[in-house]
């Protein structure tokens, strides 16, 4: 029934991880219909779909934005098993939020039991460089660390919200052109390597 | 001529036309024709009205019945209830008998130790089993043994990737898993669905569609590797299941915890087990000292038993004996000796403790049990030495039968004979109560029985009298009531208790504020009654009516037979007719109500009535209104101190002296008295 000539195309399946209110949903919103939205209401688990051009070619991204609420681990490990990338985000206001990422990148690495998933490690709310209370350099360093690329953006202003999107969807690509290579050859691990330092 | 009888209409082929057309030949002429007629009609109304006691004979035990069948419903329900409360004692021996073992029963199971929950289990299973039955391949969903449906309904599937509509489903999901089964397209008999799949809830993660393209009011459950999307009818179900979703996942989670507790608990318990030895039989004798003998060693289990099977008598008699057996020189000095008397002593309290809680009133006690069922009960405890205590109980179940009794009596018919019934049923109830308690306790706490019977006393007499002594009761309905009371009081007299004092102490206020609101009721409308009085003879119209009258008068102690003239007048107007009854009846009623140390009452109320009458002096200037008011001075006042002697011994001081205030002489009683208003002197 679904036989049509030109079936779907490439699905991305990207997760919004990080703590309550650091602003994954207005990430996700300000991606989807590129409006901001200023009240808060926790989100449970919604899920999203939109199709975009990903350097001339058509792609679909699928954007599950998780709860940052959920404090029961074993349910987060069911929702991260289904995404192929992540945006780790956290507010550059509130030094919990970032801290807090360090147990969003542990609980994936374990539960996608893959050192080089696609993540990027997401600064929000660079809008309020006043009050800015975690370090640029602190954040870079963590990045690097993971090795993963640090970016800072603004769900209000829209800075870097289409840029984190992107450059997560072209590393998803990239893993899985990767791994579709690996199938037929040995180069897995020097070829993924190469493409983050490219990014770095 | 044919007799009438049922007989002839009883028989099953009775025909009508042929029964009156006999009856018509039989007879000879109209006149008997008439007479067949009427015996017919009589039969029929006697029919009638053998059909209508009938009816309601039936009716009451209609009513009876229902009642009773109410009561034993009652009396099942705490069966059960008694019943479920067993089987939790029972789940819990035989849980701690299998220590160690991961017991059979799930911790819910025993929780569900109420009727409540046991229904509601009932039903769960009903439930899942007729899911059972629907669905084609289905798991075993009862194997869980706390597997509840929380929701169900029909969603359509779509493809995660492409957007298509799949297949049509029906969703199930239970507080632990999630059950997805399709339709069956040519579905023959019962199944319905066919199982697809099920997923554990801890596996899935359930997502809130907010924008699929086209496909909308759709959520997605994650249930690795699978993704499943499910497209709902409408906003409304949707929301629904997302909630249900989430309450699932709150009570796993919640039962996680609880898991983890335990677990943490049970291991803390086995460490302590480790680390204390536990002191059992096996180990501990030693050589030099004689075994206990089997019945011995056992006895703390066989008393557990024992209490549960609620043989109340035997479970006493093993303790003590045991108790003798430990106190003998045998095993005056075996090591388990203490231990075993210790534990027989934590066993009585235990005992003592369900006794108690036997006889107690206010923990589903029953009044139909009445007072023998908590005989042996009480008996144990008196042996106890907790006579006290079962005194007390015994009272308070006591009060509880009495206040049945006294509420099983129906307010119906006069007054009077409900007051005789309730008294009736009270003394009947405590003689039952003075018997039983004299034969369960010793003398020396019938001081307690008295003290509780007076209690009871008053409690019913505040009753009675709240009903007795209103406006609308006729002074001479009160007399009877009180002296009903009386005499059953006098009777109980005989069990060796006398409450007479008490109850015509408890009357006193009563009766007098009775006497004084009909004196006031006499004395308020006196005026209008001897200003509105036309002064004329009274006509009582028929012979009969005269008769009735003078009868009347009579009964009261005045014969006025020579005021009768032209047969249907009686030579005196109608106020002091009027007059005459009132004081008459005060006097009469007020004699035998009051109690000898309170006459005084009943004197101020005649003297209050007469003066109050002599005030208005003749009321008119007639010469008849003064013939009345001579009547009342030198008739009526003469008869009614003379009565009073007569009634009580003595004279009514008061009233003498109000006469003589008004000139009459009174000359002591004498014969010629009695003839003084009879002969026709004033006429």
């Amino acid at each position: 029934m679904s036989k049509k000539p030109a079936a779907a195309p490439t699905l991305h399946k990207v997760i919004m991880v990080g703590s309550g209110g650091v602003g994954k949903s207005a990430l996700t919103l300000q991606f989807m219909y590129d409006e901001f939205v200023e009240d808060y209401e926790p989100t449970k688990a919604d899920s999203y779909r939109k199709k975009v051009v990903l350097d001339g070619e058509e792609v679909q991204i699928d954007i599950l934005d998780t709860a940052g609420q959920e404090d029961y681990a074993a349910i987060r490990d069911n929702y991260f098993r289904s995404g192929e990338g992540f945006l780790c985000v956290f507010s550059i206001t509130e030094p919990e939020s970032f801290d807090a990422t360090q147990e969003f990148r542990e609980q994936i690495l374990r539960v996608k039991n893959d050192d080089n998933i696609p993540f990027l490690l997401v600064g929000n709310k660079s809008d309020l460089a006043d009050k800015r209370r975690v370090p640029l350099d602190v954040c870079r360093e963590r990045a690097a660390a993971w090795h993963v690329p640090y970016v800072e953006t603004s769900a209000k202003t829209r800075d870097n919200v289409d840029k984190v999107f992107f450059d997560l969807m072209r590393e998803i690509r990239s893993r899985k052109s990767d791994d579709g290579r690996a199938t037929n050859g040995d180069v897995r691990g020097k070829k993924r390597r190469k493409i983050k330092c490219a990014i770095l | 001529m044919a007799d009438i009888n049922m007989e002839n209409f009883a028989v099953p082929d009775f025909v009508p036309e042929r029964y009156v057309k006999e009856l018509a030949r039989s007879c000879v002429g109209g006149e008997e024709l008439q007479q067949q007629k009427v015996k017919i009609e009589g039969l029929a109304e006697e029919t009638a009205s053998a059909l209508k006691r009938n009816v309601y004979e039936n009716y009451m035990q209609f009513i009876e019945t229902a009642t009773e069948i109410s009561h034993l419903e009652a009396e099942m329900y705490k069966l059960s209830h008694l019943l479920s409360d067993q089987r939790t004692v029972l789940t819990n021996l035989s849980q701690a008998s299998i220590l160690g073992n991961d017991n059979t029963l799930s911790p819910e199971s025993i929780d569900n130790h109420d009727l409540e929950a046991e229904r509601a289990e009932e039903e769960r299973k009903n439930k899942l089993n007729l899911i059972t039955e629907k669905v084609e391949g289905c798991m075993n969903l009862l194997d869980i043994s706390d597997r509840i449906l929380l929701h169900e309904g029909d969603l359509l599937e779509i493809d995660a990737e492409e957007n298509t509509a799949l297949q049509r489903m029906h969703v199930y999901l239970f507080n632990d898993c999630l059950m997805l089964t399709c339709w069956i397209s040519n579905r023959r008999g019962p199944m319905r669905y066919k199982f697809l799949t099920s997923y554990p809830i801890s596996t899935i993660a359930v997502v809130n569609v907010r924008d699929l393209g086209t496909v909308k009011q759709a959520f997605k459950v994650l249930a690795f590797p699978d993704t499943r999307v499910f497209q709902c009818n409408s906003l409304a179900i949707k929301k629904d299941w997302l909630d249900k979703f989430e309450s699932a996942k709150k009570m796993h989670i919640e039962k996680e915890t609880s898991n983890q507790k335990k677990k943490e608990s049970q291991e803390k318990v086995k460490a302590e087990m480790l680390e204390s030895p536990s002191l059992s039989v096996e180990e501990l004798p030693s050589p030099q000292i004689a075994t206990l003998p089997d019945w011995l060693a056992d006895v703390i289990e066989e008393l557990d038993v024992l209490i549960v099977e609620r043989h109340f008598q035997k479970t006493y008699d093993l303790m003590t004996s045991a108790q003798k057996t430990l106190t003998t020189e045998d095993f005056i000095k075996h090591p388990q000796r203490t231990d075993i008397l210790k534990k027989i002593d934590q066993k009585q309290k235990a005992l003592t403790e369900i006794l108690l809680k036997e006889l107690d009133v206010t923990q589903n006690w029953s009044p139909r049990g009445g007072l023998r069922s908590s005989r042996y009960p009480i008996q144990i405890l008196n042996k106890f030495n907790m006579t006290s205590q079962a005194c007390e109980l015994f009272l308070d179940i006591c009060s509880q039968t009495v206040k049945a009794h006294v509420k099983g009596v129906q307010l119906e018919g006069s007054i009077l004979s409900y007051v005789k019934q309730v008294g009736d049923v009270f003394f009947c109830s405590l003689s039952d109560a003075l018997t039983e308690f004299t034969m369960l306790f010793p003398k020396n706490k019938i001081s307690s029985f008295v003290v509780w019977a007076s209690l009871q006393l008053r409690i019913l007499m505040s009753q009675i009298v709240k009903q007795i002594f209103t406006p609308q009761c006729a002074l001479e309905t009160l007399l009877n009531c009180v002296q009903s009371l009386r005499d059953q009081c006098t009777l109980f007299c005989e069990f060796g208790l006398d409450f007479r004092f008490q109850l015509n102490s408890y009357l006193r206020t009563p009766i007098k504020r009775a006497l004084q609101e009909y004196r006031d009721k006499i004395v308020d409308s006196m005026k209008a009654k001897v200003t509105e009085d036309k002064w004329t003879p009274v006509n009582m119209h028929t012979k009969a009516g005269t008769n009735r009258f003078l009868i009347q008068m009579t009964d009261m102690g005045i014969n006025l037979t020579k005021y009768v003239i032209n047969e249907t007048w009686i030579d005196l107007s109608s106020s002091t007719i009027w007059f005459t009854q009132s004081v008459m009846t005060v006097q009469n009623i007020g004699i035998k109500i009051v109690t000898e140390e309170m006459m005084d009452v009943v004197d101020i109320c005649i003297f209050a009535i007469f003066n109050a009458r002599l005030e208005l002096s003749a009321g008119s200037d007639s010469s008849y209104s003064q013939k009345n008011f001579t009547f009342l001075l030198e008739v009526l006042i003469p008869l009614m101190l003379r009565l009073y002697k007569e009634e009580v011994g003595y004279d009514n001081e008061t009233l003498l002296g109000l006469a003589k205030e008004y000139g009459v002489s009174v000359a002591p009683p004498k014969k010629s008295n009695i003839t003084k208003y009879t002969s026709n002197e004033y006429l």
